[in-house]
């Protein structure tokens, strides 16, 4: 049963990864758009 | 209601004919399914029983990847020559040309059929003339065709065309391979029919639902 | 030209609040599951992320319907948004599964059915994007997406009978302990049903920031269309 603990790490690990990755993902791509919106007024 | 089927017989016959002068279709069609279960044979040597079994199975993706082939050109020419426009002019109700080139799809599935079951059945010294067996094939031929006339009239239109279709289609296609072959394994091993009927029901079900659904969306399919 | 203001920021801060609590709830009120051993925790958080994996494309769905009765392409950046977010929950949902069953029942895969049926929805799903990426006028890509979306979450129902008529050793979890199900107390519920909660709100506060990117990409590619008209005209003129 000790072992298992193992796995429960692993799949917690997995969860927060993939949402953590993505939401950094969507805060990249945000600054982008923002900065080239910010141009876009500018000229 | 007259004047509605002999379009739809006009358009079958159209298509029926540019297929038959040209054979495009019908020969990758046929040339790829009998390589295919030639492929089959050297790629699982087994023994009489165990091949008896998998026939269904092994039949029906030969099927599934010859159809796919059928449909990426089915749509071609309108493609090329620009004759949606042409159709949607000189046809009443765009539900008829959808229906045609499924039907038209589904007759050439079913010539597949024809000859690939008597080659099979002679390599494999088997005899697949079973007419529940025929049934579920052509069940599955027409949700076939049911599925992929509407994603084929769709991915004609986009940039990666032949690549696309495989790709919609057979997450798209899982029901009806899992009936056809549980269905076919049930039939070919000689069960009794409430065994297997509920994948026929599931066959039959899954071409109703295709159908309709497309003939309700195939407007905005051609329509701007 | 959206940008980001004071009722986001509250809604991320009070969905991250809810995601720890749940975490919390998991580690310290949940007792540990007697046949499966720690492990079995995975499963709260599993059965959240499979159940907004399934909401988001429903979202869609209906979404798609809408855009085809009424083409309109702020529809459109939330049926994508909602696809993509669902496909991230039921990634999650597929991993979490996969590291569960690996020590509790010795296989990587299960042919369970819901598991099945939702990763051939995710191929669904995943296959809509590609279609989006053949088509570079938007109005098409956003009708024939929809059209699609529409065929792939028909077949679901279908899919997932078909599955499960043919196998099935997921656990019923509702039941009585056994050889490998679950035997499920009140803490365990209410966890469970927290962690789904707790989700829900982070698949509400990803979909408006995601649809908003969208719109706010959308807004720059006709910003850039109209420019490069305007180039062209004073080629042609000039």
């Amino acid at each position: 049963m000790a072992d298992t603990f193992n796995y429960f790490v692993a799949g917690y690990v997995v969860i927060f990864g993939l949402l953590g990755a993505y939401i950094g993902w969507l805060v990249l791509l945000n600054r982008k758009i923002q900065k080239k919106i910010s141009e876009k007024k500018r000229s | 209601m007259k004047n509605w089927l002999s379009t739809l017989k006009t358009l079958i016959w159209k298509d029926l004919l540019q297929e038959w002068r040209s054979k495009d279709m019908l020969t990758a069609m046929l040339a790829f399914a009998i390589l295919s279960i030639f492929i089959f044979n050297y790629a699982m040597e087994l023994d009489p029983r165990q091949r008896a079994e998998l026939a269904p199975g092994i039949l029906w993706v030969v099927i599934t990847f010859s159809g796919t082939l059928g449909l990426n050109r089915s749509f071609v020419a309108e493609q090329e020559q620009g004759s949606f426009d042409a159709l949607v002019m000189a046809v009443p109700g765009l539900g008829s040309i959808w229906l045609a080139k499924q039907i038209s799809n589904f007759l050439m599935m079913l010539v597949l059929i024809v000859i690939v079951l008597p080659i099979y059945s002679l390599l494999y010294n088997q005899n697949l003339f079973v007419p529940g067996l025929i049934l579920t094939l052509i069940l599955g031929a027409w949700s076939f065709s049911a599925a992929g006339t509407l994603l084929a009239s769709m991915t004609a239109q986009t940039r990666m065309r032949d690549l696309l279709l495989p790709v919609l289609l057979f997450p798209i296609l899982m029901p009806v391979n899992m009936a056809v072959v549980k269905a076919g394994t049930g039939i070919m091993s000689g069960a009794a029919l409430a065994s297997y009927q509920v994948w026929l029901t599931i066959l039959l079900v899954y071409g109703i639902i295709m159908t309709t659904i497309s003939l309700m969306v195939f407007d905005y399919v051609i329509l701007e | 030209m959206l940008s980001w203001n004071k009722k986001l920021s509250f809604l991320a801060i009070f969905s991250g609040a809810l995601i720890l609590l749940a975490f919390g709830l998991v580690l310290f009120y949940a007792p540990v599951e007697q046949n499966m051993g720690v492990v079995q925790k995975v499963f709260y958080f599993h059965v959240a992320a499979a159940w907004l994996g399934m909401l988001g494309f429903l979202v869609a769905a209906v979404c798609a319907v809408l855009y085809l009765r009424k083409a309109n392409l702020k529809l459109d950046a939330v049926m994508a948004s909602s696809v993509e977010i669902g496909l991230l929950f039921t990634a999650i949902a597929n991993f979490t599964g996969m590291i569960w069953a690996r020590p509790v029942w010795n296989t990587w895969w299960t042919w369970d059915p819901r598991l099945t049926t939702m990763t051939i929805m995710a191929f669904t799903y995943i296959a809509y994007f590609l279609l989006r990426r053949g088509i570079d006028d938007p109005t098409k890509k956003a009708r024939f997406g929809s059209i699609y979306l529409i065929i792939g979450f028909a077949t679901v129902p279908l899919t997932f009978f078909s599955a499960r008529l043919l196998r099935t050793i997921h656990p019923t979890i509702f039941g009585t302990a056994g050889t490998g199900d679950m035997a499920m107390t009140p803490a365990m519920y209410q966890t469970m049903g927290f962690s789904i909660f707790a989700f829900s709100v982070l698949f509400a506060l990803l979909l408006i920031v995601r649809s908003r990117l969208r719109l706010n990409q959308q807004w720059l590619e006709e910003q850039e269309a109209l420019e490069q008209e305007e180039e062209f005209g004073e080629v042609a003129n000039g």
